[in-house]
């Protein structure tokens, strides 16, 4: 009995250890990156920022925090995250329930017809073509009607769909549910999971997206957080090729700090609403696999 | 069952039919909302109009409009029309109204957008940095370009340019003789220097070297008194050094063509690494390697940590941009150290030879070129005339004279009272009050062109940089650059095939002999290896093309 104790405390101790570091490795980066944004921006070039603030100032966010276009494109992405998601929840939930219906007339053309476009597609110039020839150059629906649907949540979508049982619905029918009542008020009620799922998919693709709005946007008030966050991050990041050419002007390096605190200004809002996102993440990931 | 099918059927073909037209309505809606501020500040215009002195220099009376397609560097960012009074004064002065789509010029994107855009024929009125000239030359040939060569009755200013720089000619041409590319042309064309702690120096009365030999004597002597410290750092990796020691030991190697240069006493090109000379150098470097005094990580160091030691004060010697003397001295000023950096003269080589080749004055893949399907083809090409006019010049380089900067008596430049400076840390700022674009500028003038301290400002102190510059320039040690050659796709191709080749195998061996890896005694056998990758037939072929630049 009193073995078995210590080998439980032992256990225990090791696990927590075990933890502890963890926590270490994955905390490590994030506090440096906070430590440094927060540093004199000397100091982190002689690399004596590691875990707190070296000569501590707000000067890196008060440059970043002043520059207009931050706000901008945050507002931007926010609104291309929102109505984006939106469009693709109504169209994908629409295609699949049609899909996830045995009876449908051409299920399986239209099935192939949407597997076809995950293994092809026309690339990228045609599609720029297409997208111009549309009028939606400099437009935010040319980032948002191209990926209407993604293929794979819809497929994930039908799948979920076919598992339901197809009881309650005839008895929606009888009752004198039309098809779209019975997907209002029968199968979407008993699908909330599916669709955090699915929010949380989409909008994670709208709000990374960064080469779409490069090509299709054209005016600058309308660039996604994204751009402005690789146009901080990878300016002044010269390589020899640059160089070479005699491209490197000292004003034009930005500093750290600078950029540290821009990341941690994008990401600051996502890691505040993660936590409480997190159980869907995870219940959506086991739907997908459950059934396949 | 059969009817309730066709419902559903009719059901999906709504959806789709929805789905397909929705983009159209859309579109339609977003362009027309587009287009309405466009033709509101033409009124605005009109009125600013009277009152303009310099009519003259107008391109048209009403004003026209061209999409610029445009880098934006994020230390500059490109305001919006209505909030740039620069901008709107290039309007009042032009009569050209421009719209900016700005890209950012960070990492591939604006390459990646300007590819697109060309290859899909969806082209900007004018796209201002023309990013991969050889590109835009193929293409112009098939006509979707203007000719700067056609339109030279209507531009005096290029046609100037044309006859004072032939280098834009000879090396900017496309294959058919005429010119699509107006490139950015620079003054400023020093690119580095040896850069030494000068107050080491003073401070062990040590003078400066003379030839090489002296040059490792001093280093030597430095590495026995500071033994702690690096004495010879470098970043970049071996290749740098190669390149920049090169020609003082009177051989070359050119990192833009693959380690070929221009012999300037044989008037060809040939590949640096097969110079007596340059076995010479690299023998002297791995002295300095064995010794210690030339930094043990010196293949390996980024920029980071190579900035990390400068700022420390922990390295003594190195060859670096002339520009960093001005950010390295000042970090060591605020920090109220005592150390400073500053140029020292570059030794002798065997042959009597020392400099640094320069940056070119013309600057690739920067140029300006015009879509051949724009509305107005004169008024573009005049329009690029006046950016490199004298008065475009200013205006792109300085902002709005009366406003950012007046001319003095001696007929320069010279800040306003309200531009922020070192005695005026808040005043006015050009891109942030003004709305200066800084990719506008295709010109620069020479340094210290214009002057930013006014009277009564106090002299700043004594100032290490130009000191540098005047110091290199006193010693005829900026050597001018090697010619920007041109080739046809035949001759692209063989490059690309077998350069990467030799240029690769160069680098995996040059520090294999510094560092001692590969014995000296086996060059001339390193040299034979590199022959067989085709050193010859890419020679011919910049050989070939050399002679068709001076040809021109």
């Amino acid at each position: 009995m009193k073995k078995a104790n210590l080998y439980s405390v032992m256990f225990d101790v090791f696990i927590n250890i075990i933890l502890a570091m963890v926590v270490v490795v994955t905390l490590y980066p994030f506090l440096h990156v906070v430590s440094v944004s927060l540093s004199d921006p000397y100091a982190v070039m002689q690399n004596k920022v590691n875990f707190y603030p070296v000569g501590f100032n707000l000067n890196a966010y008060k440059s970043v925090l002043s520059n207009p276009y931050i706000w901008i494109s945050y507002k931007n992405t926010i609104v291309y995250t929102v109505v984006g998601t939106a469009v693709n929840l109504v169209l994908t939930t629409a295609m699949a329930y049609s899909l996830s219906k045995k009876y449908l007339f051409g299920r399986k053309f239209f099935s192939i017809f949407t597997t076809f476009t995950l293994f092809f597609n026309g690339g990228i110039i045609p599609n720029y073509i297409i997208i111009s020839k549309l009028g939606l150059i400099d437009s935010m629906w040319a980032l948002i009607l191209p990926i209407a649907i993604g293929t794979w949540n819809l497929m994930v979508m039908r799948n979920y769909f076919e598992g339901l049982p197809s009881e309650i619905e005839e008895s929606a029918a009888i009752d004198g549910c039309n098809p779209v009542q019975v997907l209002v008020k029968i199968v979407l009620p008993v699908s909330k999971p599916i669709f955090a799922t699915m929010t949380l998919f989409y909008a994670v693709w709208h709000w990374n997206t960064y080469f779409s709005p490069l090509l299709y946007l054209n005016d600058k008030e309308k660039y996604p957080l994204q751009i402005f966050m690789q146009q901080i991050l990878i300016t002044g990041e010269t390589s020899f090729a640059n160089t070479v050419v005699g491209i490197e002007d000292t004003n034009l390096l930005i500093s750290n700090t600078v950029k540290y605190a821009t990341i941690m200004v994008a990401i600051l809002p996502i890691i505040m609403v993660y936590p409480f996102l997190q159980k869907y993440f995870i219940k959506g990931v086991l739907i997908g696999s459950v059934k396949g | 069952m059969k009817k309730k099918k066709s419902i559903k059927i009719m059901r999906l073909a709504a959806i789709v039919l929805v789905v397909s037209i929705l983009p159209l309505l859309v579109s339609c809606g977003y362009n027309t909302d587009d287009r309405k501020p466009a033709s509101e500040p033409k009124s605005n215009q009109d009125a600013v109009q009277h009152d303009t002195e310099q009519d003259d220099k107008k391109i048209s009376d009403k004003v026209i409009e061209f999409d610029v397609l445009i880098g934006e560097h994020v230390s500059f960012p490109v305001t919006r029309y209505e909030d740039s009074l620069f901008l709107q004064k290039i309007t009042e002065k032009t009569g050209i109204k421009l719209n900016l789509i700005a890209v950012p010029d960070a990492g591939d994107a604006y390459k990646q957008k300007l590819n697109i855009m060309l290859n899909s024929n969806e082209i900007p009125d004018i796209i201002w940095t023309s990013k991969d000239d050889a590109l835009i030359n193929s293409l112009a040939v098939k006509g979707i370009f203007l000719s700067y060569s056609d339109y030279l009755d209507y531009t005096p200013s290029i046609k100037k340019l044309f006859e004072t720089i032939p280098d834009i000619e000879r090396s900017y041409s496309a294959s058919d003789g005429k010119v699509y590319i107006m490139p950015r042309l620079t003054t400023n064309v020093m690119s580095e220097i040896f850069m030494i702690r000068e107050d080491i120096l003073a401070k062990e009365g040590l003078k400066e070297p003379g030839t090489f030999d002296e040059f490792y004597i001093l280093l030597k002597t430095l590495k026995e008194k500071y033994p702690d410290k690096i004495t010879f750092i470098n970043r970049n990796g071996g290749e740098h050094l190669v390149n920049r020691l090169a020609y003082s030991w009177g051989s070359g190697y050119e990192t833009g063509t693959y380690g070929f240069y221009l012999n300037r006493d044989e008037d060809k090109y040939q590949y640096g690494p097969l110079d007596e000379n340059f076995k010479l150098m690299v023998e002297w470097l791995k002295k300095l390697y064995d010794e210690g005094i030339l930094d043990k990580e010196y293949a390996l160091r980024t920029t980071a940590q190579w900035e990390e030691e400068m700022s420390k004060g922990n390295a003594l010697f190195t060859v670096d941009y002339i520009d960093r003397v001005k950010s390295i001295n000042s970090g060591y000023i605020n920090n109220g150290m005592e150390a400073r950096v500053a140029a020292m003269n570059i030794p002798k080589g065997p042959t009597g030879k020392s400099g640094i080749l320069a940056k070119s004055a013309v600057m690739s893949n920067s140029g300006i070129v015009i879509s051949s399907k724009i509305s107005d083809p004169v008024a573009a090409v005049k329009f690029i005339d006046w950016i490199y006019s004298d008065d475009g010049r200013l205006m792109t380089s300085y902002g709005i004279e009366g406003e950012t900067f007046v001319i003095d008596e001696d007929g320069k430049p010279m800040l306003t009272s309200q531009m922020k400076r070192q005695a005026n840390p808040n005043g006015k700022e050009l891109v942030k009050d003004y709305g200066w674009i800084y990719y506008m500028d295709k010109y620069e003038f020479p340094v210290g062109y214009l002057k930013d301290v006014l009277p009564g400002d106090p002299v700043p102190e004594d100032d290490r940089w130009m000191f540098s510059r005047e110091k290199m320039e006193k010693a005829n040690q900026v050597i001018p650059a090697d010619p920007v050659l041109k080739f046809t796709e035949q001759q692209t191709s063989e490059l690309r095939s077998k350069c990467t080749l030799i240029q690769d195998y160069f680098k995996q061996n040059i520090d294999k002999f510094i560092m001692g890896t590969r014995l000296i005694s086996e060059y001339d056998q390193f040299v034979e290896e590199i022959k067989k990758l085709g050193v010859d037939d890419v020679a011919k072929v910049y050989n070939d093309a050399y002679s068709v630049y001076k040809g021109n």
